[in-house]
């Protein structure tokens, strides 16, 4: 592993302890979409990491995606996540959105997320709970080191 | 030569800007555990403001295509007017800046830093930081002139412009100046609440309805320019509160238990109050204002 310089440790040291996250509810049924609110509900507090939910992708750093991506949404999400500044994280969450789920024969419905845009972190289960999610967040501040 | 490294030093150091931006962002933080703690959450670590800090000087800045050329310029004026507020009003006695005309300054340099925020949301174009700025501009027009006026009674009874004096004399006097003002006190305290942007009258930054207002645009090091100002702000404007009416105080202890006293207050208040409409800031305002002025001029008869 290649040594790192001061200024970088300090700033890997406060970006795994503030993680402000965008969240995107894509053609789903909704269920991941709730299981995320409870995440940032008083219960789960996503704060105690030090997380914000910003309803801005400018001042986000990890963008939350849960539900099948439809032909609609493409390029709303493509948007979104450009709108990103660097360095920025992707969580895909639910079967829905890591492969096409219940929705895999759909007219409508075109490719898993990682065919659109680069997932970083997959959260796994028709909906995964919050606990599942927050692990998978926990996980995906680990990788700030690689970015 | 001792005089001027002295000068330097309440400058740079303490009470200066050093001193100044670390117990502000500690400021926030303390209000984020305390709002966190209330509504029976864990809530971050009093640090996190720092952390949030450090973070965004290390994220990518973005130039949106629209921007208008003062794009770049306006958080760095945001910044600056705000630390010259910080240095006129007195931390714990001192002023670094002080003049004996300290208030008129103060009054103009309050009215700067919200137009300064203003011309920040308006040079980035995005209609989202356009209302919030205009609805900013607006909530002056509210605020302003009852704050004046409530700063003025305190001002008018000792006989002075400057809030140092005050200070002073309600440390000789051994009284608050709020127990002799009360409606001017109460008045001061919630134009206090809406200069500072905290939740009743967070109207130009409210994040669900137009997602933050005038800093929509701004990414990266912009954006941690005016997440210290706004914690400067509210720190600047308790210590007005206190200079002014509520006790003074004469050594940095002092001042940070009372300063703490009124951070909880404020905590208290944006916990349980929820957001209000521009027209009924407006409304309540001018309400106040007129209040106030009565206030002031029955003083200024008798």
């Amino acid at each position: 592993m290649k040594k790192r310089g001061l200024l970088r440790r300090v700033s890997d040291y406060a970006r795994k302890r503030s993680p402000w996250i965008v969240h995107m509810d894509c053609a789903g049924c909704n269920g991941c979409d709730i299981e995320t609110f409870a995440v940032l509900s008083p219960r789960y507090d996503i704060e105690r990491f030090g997380g914000l939910e910003k309803g801005n992708p400018r001042q986000a750093d990890i963008q939350v995606v849960a539900g099948a991506i439809s032909k609609k949404i493409r390029s709303r999400l493509i948007r979104i996540y450009e709108q990103m500044p660097e360095p920025k994280i992707v969580m895909a969450i639910g079967s829905c959105a890591i492969t096409k789920g219940v929705f895999h024969d759909g007219y409508n419905i075109c490719g898993p997320l990682d065919n659109i845009i680069p997932v970083d972190v997959y959260v796994p289960g028709c909906p995964p709970k919050p606990e599942a999610i927050l692990d998978g967040l926990i996980k995906a501040l680990e990788l700030w080191r690689k970015k | 030569m001792m005089q001027a490294l002295y000068f330097f030093f309440s400058i740079l150091v303490f009470p200066g800007l050093l001193f100044i931006i670390n117990i502000s962002l500690l400021y926030t933080g303390i209000m984020r555990k305390l709002t966190a703690r209330m509504q029976n959450r864990i809530g971050p670590p009093v640090w996190q403001p720092f952390l949030d800090v450090i973070k965004l000087f290390s994220k990518e800045n973005i130039n949106t295509e629209n921007a208008r050329p003062g794009f770049t310029f306006w958080p760095i004026v945001v910044l600056a007017s705000t630390f010259v507020l910080a240095l006129m009003i007195p931390v714990s006695g001192m002023a670094p800046l002080a003049t004996s005309v300290d208030a008129i300054i103060i009054i103009y340099f309050f009215a700067f830093t919200s137009f300064s925020l203003f011309m920040a949301g308006l040079s980035s174009t995005n209609p989202f930081a356009v209302t919030g700025s205009i609805r900013g501009l607006v909530q002056i027009f509210a605020y302003e002139f009852p704050f004046v006026v409530a700063m003025l009674v305190p001002l008018f009874f000792v006989g002075t412009l400057s809030p140092a004096i005050v200070n002073a004399y309600q440390l000789q006097s051994g009284s608050w100046l709020f127990f002799n003002f009360p409606i001017a006190g109460v008045v001061f305290f919630i134009c206090l609440l809406a200069k500072a942007e905290i939740p009743p009258f967070h109207v130009p930054d409210a994040h669900q309805e137009i997602v933050g207002g005038y800093h929509v645009e701004y990414t990266g090091t912009r954006y941690a320019f005016m997440e210290i100002a706004r914690s400067v702000k509210i720190f600047v404007l308790i210590s007005l509160g206190i200079a002014l009416f509520f006790g003074g105080a004469s050594n940095i202890f002092l001042f940070i238990a009372e300063s703490l006293i009124m951070l909880f207050i404020l905590t208290v208040i944006s916990v349980v109050a929820a957001r209000v409409r521009i027209n009924q800031v407006l409304k309540l305002y001018w309400f106040l204002g007129f209040i106030v002025l009565i206030e002031l001029i029955v003083r200024l008869l008798i």
